[in-house]
């Protein structure tokens, strides 16, 4: 892959940039998203797929609120890259609130990981 | 405020209602607005996923409220009565007699990750745990009232 890809449902945008020496996925926006599993997991899925082995940056910092279905793609998504062997690092923004509880649990689980790291901005 | 319930047309009110609560909340601190307006959210999303219009109304209806002490939002839409509502109950009793609703979150989390399938029963921990609301229900037939209240410290 190369280049840049967006996803977009309603208020939620991703985009995807290769960069040659690795893939920047950029969350923005807002998801309410009510059937994950029609749009948002397939799109996941297949990207994870055409991650393996890279290098990807996950940035959250401007991913302005997410819905608790959002949640499980989420982390669908990042232990698909670490099974795929990607070279994982999530960034999320410490001083939005909702964003600061749900990556503290998302440290935990990457402890569990092999290849994703959690970071502050 | 009223909102449509048992359809997914009306989905995108759901940032007009967080940025109401927001508004109602606005002499409150930030972190207490934004937890408010994910509470009602999901209360909502879940209304309208899964209930029905009240009686004599055409939806639901969720009502925000603040004294000195208190912040209270609640929900209420009709239901029938059945597993659900028994499951709902089943679910609110063990984030109460849980220690702490973080472990139960986290817990959630981790099922998520192991179980690829795994989606869902995520919101009323999210409350609990992120929103830091007491989150309570009560069923009349056919009534149901979520009530989550947080006090302000």
């Amino acid at each position: 892959m190369s280049g840049v890809e967006l996803f977009s449902e309603q208020a939620l945008s991703i985009e995807v940039c290769d960069t040659g020496a690795g893939v920047r996925v950029t969350w923005r926006g807002k998801s309410d998203i009510r059937e994950p599993d029609n749009k948002l997991i397939p799109f996941l899925d297949q990207l994870a797929e055409r991650l393996k082995n890279r290098k990807v940056t996950i940035d959250f910092r401007r991913f302005e609120y997410m819905n608790s279905a959002t949640v499980s793609p989420i982390i669908r998504f990042v232990r698909r890259l670490d099974r795929n062997a990607a070279s994982t690092v999530l960034v999320y923004d410490p001083l939005i609130d909702w964003q600061r509880v749900n990556f503290l649990c998302m440290k935990t689980i990457a402890r569990t990981l092999a290849h994703v790291e959690v970071l502050t901005s | 405020m009223d909102f449509p319930v048992g359809c997914s047309d009306d989905w995108q009110r759901l940032d007009e209602i967080r940025r109401l609560v927001r508004d109602t909340l606005c002499a409150h601190p930030a972190e207490l607005q934004n937890a408010a307006a994910m509470t009602a959210s999901e209360l909502v999303e879940n209304a309208m996923k899964y209930g029905e219009p009240l009686p004599q109304r055409d939806g639901g209806r969720l009502t925000v409220s603040a004294d000195d002490s208190t912040i209270t939002i609640t929900v209420e839409n009709a239901a029938a009565a059945g597993e659900r509502i028994a499951t709902l109950e089943r679910s609110i009793e063990r984030i109460h007699a849980a220690k702490a609703p973080e472990e139960l979150y986290l817990a959630r989390l981790q099922e998520f990750g192991e179980d690829s399938e795994a989606s869902g029963q995520l919101g009323l921990l999210r409350i609990a745990f992120e929103g830091r609301f007491d989150i309570r229900c009560a069923y009349s037939e056919p009534v149901l009232t979520m009530t989550a209240k947080r006090v302000i410290s």
